[in-house]
This record gives structure tokens, sequence and C-alpha cells, in this order.
């Protein structure tokens, strides 16, 4: 089977791949970005703390979320890296 | 003008061959990874004949009675198998000599399974799980497609979305997920220059089951010790790893700082660990510029950045960090032992 346009076939295998590597770029950088972030966030943390990270979209920073072991929360900003 | 214009052509020949020589040696160089699992002589006659230089061999041994089999990672230039096992034998002699300071239970169980691993490694009764390094040809269409398939629970791009509310509910709605620390030993390895380090820690049921519930798919123990000093018991990069755990592999160090150095050997599959059964990462590597150091545990607890990532760009640069624990904050002494009944 032949493509009726050749111009609009390349055209639309491009922009798919394209899509997928601007996909697959962005998850890339956020996992990078999430990772610095996380390293930083337990440096904050201390001894019996459990902490993660969040995408704080608003205001585009990361959003470190410590809870302590008293069930208590506390949250620091980090940069975007 | 003919001579002139030969002699031109000459001297383009000669410019573009040596041209054309060095992008052939570039291609020559191309470096692979491998995440094909493969027996001993696949991997001699497919990878070890053809590749010019090895930087990563990891390789696994299957023990009787154990569902998950031991995992081995050798890390340098110019690695061979032999070189690779000879450094599994290193780190058992060091495990041993870890096991003698630990009661007289542990160390029955590890002087037996260990020399039941030292027999397989004599007899190379091993499967070669992972190798990277440089060939002088593709090495693609040769081995198998890679095996690491079965019973991996993988995080949709669409979960990925909305991962801040789901962290959020998990940490608030499931339990304690973080295993209970069991010991870790530091000391100067058999190997003279070199230095290892033990992390032993073990999950009930309970906190198996916290891992369903919070959907985490993978599961990273990091040892972190302090550098904020600049002073360092450990070198920069691991030499060798072995790991109980199932489904291992060794963490990137990308995009850790340089305050806190961080070691860790994870696994991505957290449905195959078992309740009450003692893991154990240990991780060798060089000297560094103190005698005496501090270190702490941070466990995390991970998902898969998106479908398909692992078999692309491999499990360390694809687990997504959901929720972490820090504990025993600069307790373990560096060298020493430091244990919790």
């Amino acid at each position: 089977m032949k493509p009726k346009s050749w111009k609009l076939f390349w055209l639309t295998i491009s922009l798919s791949v394209a899509f997928v590597v601007i996909l697959v770029g962005t998850l890339l950088i956020y996992a990078a970005g999430k990772r610095g972030a996380n390293y930083k966030c337990q440096t904050f943390a201390k001894g019996g703390d459990s902490f993660h990270v969040e995408l704080n979209i608003p205001n585009p920073s990361w959003r470190c979320v410590i809870i302590h072991s008293t069930g208590v929360s506390t949250e620091v900003r980090i940069p975007l890296y | 003008m003919k001579r002139r214009l030969l002699t031109g052509l000459a001297l383009l020949a000669i410019i573009s061959g040596s041209f054309i020589t060095q992008a052939s040696a570039v291609v020559q160089d191309e470096e692979f990874r491998s995440v094909d699992s493969m027996t001993v002589s696949e991997y001699e006659t497919q990878i070890e004949s053809k590749a010019s230089n090895i930087t990563y061999i990891e390789f696994q041994v299957e023990v009787p009675g154990e569902s998950a089999p031991q995992t081995f990672g050798a890390l340098g230039q110019n690695l061979t198998l032999d070189t690779a096992i000879e450094g599994a034998k290193i780190s058992i002699e060091d495990i041993l000599q870890a096991a003698s300071t630990e009661d007289s239970v542990s160390k029955k169980r590890d002087s037996a399974r260990y020399s039941l691993i030292n027999k397989k490694l004599l007899a190379k009764d091993l499967k070669i799980s992972s190798v990277e390094g440089k060939s002088k040809s593709k090495l693609w269409n040769t081995t198998k497609k890679m095996g690491r398939k079965e019973k991996i629970q993988t995080a949709s791009p669409n979960s990925l979305v909305s991962d801040q509310a789901v962290t959020t509910a998990a940490a608030v709605a499931c339990g304690t997920w973080r295993p209970n620390f069991h010991a870790n030993i530091a000391a100067n390895s058999t190997y003279q220059g070199q230095r290892y380090d033990q992390l032993k820690f073990a999950f009930t049921q309970g906190q198996l089951d916290q891992f369903a519930c919070t959907g985490s798919t993978g599961f990273e123990p990091d040892l972190v010790t302090d550098n904020y000093d600049g002073l360092h018991y450990f070198g920069d990069s691991i030499i060798y790893y072995t790991s109980t755990l199932p489904y291992s592999y060794l963490d990137t160090n990308f995009g850790d700082g340089v305050d806190e150095r961080v070691y860790t050997v994870g696994t991505y599959n957290v449905s195959a660990l078992e309740p009450w059964l003692e893991y154990a990462n240990y991780i060798r590597v060089g000297n560094g510029n103190t005698n005496t150091d501090r270190a702490k545990v941070v466990w995390q607890r991970n998902s898969t950045l998106f479908l398909g990532c692992f078999a692309v760009f491999g499990p360390a640069w694809c687990s997504n960090p959901d929720d972490s624990r820090k504990e025993y904050v600069w307790d373990f002494p560096l060298p020493g032992s430091f244990q919790v009944q």
C-alpha cells in the first residue's frame, strides 16, 4: 500500500519521531532534576525523617517535603537544576 | 599543470585517507552495553573475543534453596571474566572476614553459603547478566534479546503526571515500608589498597505489603558517607560489588553532590523480595584520603520513570524516587561495625 502523498507521509513520520524524542527527553530531564533535588532534600532531613520531592508547577521549583518522626511535616523549596 | 593537478589530487587523497582511517578507528571502538543473560561460553565467543576493552561485567550465581541468585559486578578497564571471578573471590573473603565479627549463627550460615558459591565460581557455573565496554564490531546482532522481563511492574506514563498526588496520598495512607536495619561493617579489604562496606537489612511481611500499597516497584538502600570536611574513607568509585537482592543493579552517582557520597546497589523489582530474609550489599572501593570517617543509611522506594525506560537506559537511570527515609545519621563508623540486635 503506497501513501497518497509522500510529503505528508514523511511529515507525519518526522513529527511522530520528534514528539517521541521530546517526550522521552523531557522525562529524562525531569528524572535527572528530581534525582538531584532528592539528594539535596535528604541533606535537610534528620534521622528517622521520611522525605520526598514534588514538582512545584505554579512556582517552578522542587518542593522537598520532610515528614519528621513526630508526624509534623516541613517543606523546603529547592530551585530547579 | 597536469603534474600540479596530480600532486594536488594525491595530497587530497592522503588527507581524506587519514580522515577515513581516523573515522574508522572511532567506529572500531564503538561502545556497547549488553543486558542479555548468557552462558560463559556464549559470553566468551560472542563478547570477550570481540571486545577491545570491557569496563563492566555483572554475573549471577544461583544458590540452592534461594529464589534469587547472588549478583557480582566488576568495574574497571580491560576486564576479563577471570578477573571478575577473582574479584568475586576477594569479595567473599571480605564478607567472611566481616562475618567473623557477627554471632555464631550468622558466621556458620555465611560460611556454608559462600563455600558453595566459591565452588560454583571455580567451576564457572554462572550466568553473565550484563557487560559494558568497547568493541571492534557491533555486538547487538550476535546476542539474544535482554531477559529482564519477568515480574517487573512498570508505571505507565500517565501515572507520572499524577505522581505528586500519588506520593502524598501513599505517604499518608500506607504504613512503614522501610526495612529493618541489621548491620553495617566497613574495613580494609583482603585485597591491599582497597576497602569494603557491607550493609545488611531485612523486611517483615508487613513492610513488604506497604510497597504494594504505595505502588513503588523499586528499592534502594543508600550508604551515604560524610564528606563535608573533604575527608573520605572510601575512594571515588566502586571497583566491585555483590548483592543478594533480587533483580539488583548498581546505581549511578549522577546528580549526587560532593558533601555526601552515595554508594548504592538497588533492586528494580520489590515483588521478588522475601520477608525475614537478610539481604546484604557489599561494595569495594579504593582507599580514600582518610583512615576514619562516618556514614548513615537512606532507604528509598522508587517507581519506573516510564514504560520501556529500563530496556533503553537501564534501571539506574529510570528509577524515579517516590519516598525516602533517613536513619542512623553518622552513626556508622568507618572503619568499624554498627549492629542492631
